[in-house]
């Protein structure tokens, strides 16, 4: 970790003092888990994805405003004009009377705040001029998944962590190597299950879980080199906080919500979803989820009608793009080398992944 | 940056979840700070994760009625976070007041308070441990909510969070009874709870001794929830059955209080937390639009 602190530009006041004379321990840095083999990820068409994504950029749910949350509103930019939910939507919280729906008073402002806060995203071409590339990214991801897996973390602490290390990665002035990915991953593990988990694991489980490859000592480092770059922003919204809502709206059952989680994870491999809003890839995977389920069988749920557009923030012909993606992934999951989640959904717990892979022929979209 | 070379410490005053409060001057432009100083050298586990949710969820916050985190200066041995100064907290505020407050200011000083945990529960944060001593109030009467350290993000629905929140005075019968699942009910509780010490200038509503006195104080003023009015209560993980009590009077508890100042505080007091008013809508509570006078300061 000392030879990352050294290649960082002495950028002002992100530099925590001392780290740069610490003695360099010539310690070979984590080795990754799996051999570097060549891609077998299916050559995409990036333009259509550039595509797609502009139109989320330009896209945005308006929301009018409310004289309560005035000052709210007006300050550190929250959606100006909020107008909640339109007349001819359904509103889906309506009848909830239990203790979790008492946030409905807010719900609609949380999520508009929500969709905001989402835009801002990485290129999906970050590695281009770096030292690590997509395929050594998606064996780091995929470790990742385990260690979430192994921890039984929730999935918000995995998508925070998978935040953390691109969002760390992308900063201009460090060049990781491949060496250090691994320390980098574990230490933004090691922040995200702070920041989530009732009972985070402790510096010590984490030192065991990447096999005594990196040091106490160079995790606090690396802890304090990621809350610096990144300005401790550790709030983002991801993919599940929007799943939540889409899968109400879609009055998904239990299975449909496992299936759609298992769709939203494998976006965590591609580097294309680092540059998709999170709230794309939820009604993306949920859109998928649909069609494996099709509605012909429970024709009082909807497919993808205004409801859904409102609670997912997407329309279909957005969606389909990145849904095309996300298929694909489902295709090959159980034939790539790094397949912790095709297995941990394969497992015991959940078996949508087998479900997934078995009938992705005949989702035509 | 060193902390030391930006900022000339003038005295200590107190201590918060995780470490010790400085007030201090900066030596540029002379104003004013609290500084917040995390030690990192006997913490093997980095950054304590109180520390990482108050500077990552208060980075969020601008608001008035939020105290302002202004810069985070980060070294090996220690972390400090840097807010605006505030003279008093409500705990020294009421122990100045001798017993009597003025209705206007119980009024100003609630609207403050309920502005900004408005602002918080619609920036999807959960404040988790309210109560006077992390409430301040500035040198000319602008309430700030403060002391983020238990504070967290919360999804919609919730997923399950700790049950060890909440200062005792101040904490609701659901998390009482072990309830994990709740939401931004658990700080509209305390806040009904504060208003009240508010309006009887600084004595607290329900000081208990433990979690069963706390109950018991708590059933005694609203007397004791039945199933029918709170579904699914006996089902808690802590849930135990409670002496059998009618509702007492709201005039004893709370005398200073006007009529609708009483009907606003009962619908904070509401054991069941789905009943319970959020702070957004108490704001446009008749009791705070019944008067013509401006809210937004409290002319101590």
């Amino acid at each position: 970790m000392a030879s990352l602190a050294n290649r960082v530009n002495q950028g002002p006041a992100v530099q925590p003092s001392g780290m740069i004379n610490k003695p360099n321990v010539q310690q070979k840095l984590p080795t990754l888990p799996a051999t570097l083999l060549p891609s077998t990820v299916v050559a995409r068409e990036r333009d259509s994805k550039a595509a797609a994504a502009q139109i989320l950029r330009t896209k945005r749910i308006r929301i009018a405003q409310d004289h309560v949350v005035r000052t709210a509103g007006k300050e550190n930019g929250c959606p100006p004009g909020f107008k909640g939910r339109p007349e001819h939507i359904t509103d889906i919280y309506q009848g909830d009377d239990t203790s979790e729906a008492l946030v409905v008073a807010y719900v609609e402002h949380i999520y508009s705040y929500l969709h905001f806060r989402e835009e801002t995203r990485l290129k999906q071409n970050y590695m281009d001029e770096m030292s690590v590339n997509g395929r050594m990214r998606a064996i780091l991801m995929d470790w990742l998944v385990s260690v979430a897996y192994k921890f039984h973390m929730c999935q918000d602490t995995l998508f925070l962590a998978v935040d953390i290390t691109d969002r760390f990665l992308a900063t201009p002035e460090i060049d990781v190597t491949k060496d250090e990915l691994q320390l980098v991953g574990v230490t933004a593990m090691f922040i995200a299950s702070k920041f989530e988990e009732v009972y985070p694991p402790e510096l010590d489980d984490f030192v065991y879980i990447a096999d005594n490859s990196c040091t106490k000592e160079q995790i606090l480092e690396a802890e304090m080199m990621i809350t610096n770059q990144l300005n401790f922003d550790f709030t983002r919204p991801s993919p599940v906080h929007f799943l939540r809502r889409i899968c109400k709206a879609a009055g998904a059952s239990t299975e449909e919500y496992c299936m759609a989680k298992y769709i939203c994870e494998l976006s965590i491999l591609d580097i294309t979803f680092v540059a998709v809003v999170p709230s794309m890839t939820a009604a993306a995977a949920m859109y998928l989820t649909l069609k494996y389920y099709p509605r012909e069988l429970t024709p009082h749920l909807p497919f993808w009608n205004a409801d859904m557009q409102y609670y997912s923030g997407h329309a279909e012909q957005e969606i389909i793009p990145i849904a095309t993606m996300l298929l694909e992934s489902i295709k090959i999951a159980p034939k790539v080398k790094h397949q912790c989640i095709y297995k941990k959904y394969g497992s015991k717990m959940y078996f949508v992944a087998d479900k997934a892979t078995k009938y992705a022929g005949s989702i035509v979209l | 940056m060193n902390a030391r070379m930006k900022y000339e410490k003038l005295e200590k005053v107190g201590e918060g979840t995780y470490g010790t409060v400085f007030k201090a001057r900066n030596r540029e432009s002379h104003d004013v700070v609290a500084l917040k100083r995390v030690r990192l050298d006997d913490e093997d586990e980095g950054i304590p994760s109180s520390a990482l949710r108050e500077i990552a969820l208060l980075k969020q916050l601008r608001h008035k009625n939020i105290v302002q985190l202004l810069d985070v200066l980060h070294n090996e041995k220690k972390l400090t976070l840097v807010f605006e100064y505030c003279d008093q907290d409500l705990k020294k505020y009421f122990d100045s007041l001798n017993g009597s407050i003025e209705s206007k200011i119980v009024r100003s000083l609630f609207y403050q308070l309920l502005s900004g945990l408005a602002y918080c529960h619609l920036k999807n944060v959960l404040h988790r441990d309210l109560k006077p001593q992390n409430i301040l109030i500035s040198k000319n009467g602008e309430v700030k909510l403060a002391d983020f350290g238990l504070a967290r993000a919360f999804g919609i629905p919730v997923r399950c969070y700790s049950a060890e929140v909440v200062t005792l005075w101040y904490r609701p019968p659901d998390v009482l009874f072990g309830s994990k699942l709740y939401n931004t009910s658990i700080d509209c509780w305390s806040a009904g709870c504060i208003f009240a010490e508010i309006a009887n200038a600084g004595r607290p509503l329900f000081p208990g001794s433990d979690v069963e006195d706390e109950l018991k104080r708590i059933v005694k003023l609203l007397g004791t929830p039945t199933e029918a009015i709170w579904p699914g209560m006996n089902l808690l993980p802590e849930y135990k059955p409670l002496p059998e009590y009618q509702p007492g009077d709201f005039g004893v508890a709370v005398p200073t209080l006007n009529d609708s100042g009483i009907e606003l505080l009962q619908r904070f007091l509401i054991c069941n937390p789905a009943k319970r008013i959020s702070a957004a809508m108490a704001l446009k509570h008749q009791f705070f639009t019944e008067n013509d006078d401006d809210l937004n300061l409290a002319s101590l």
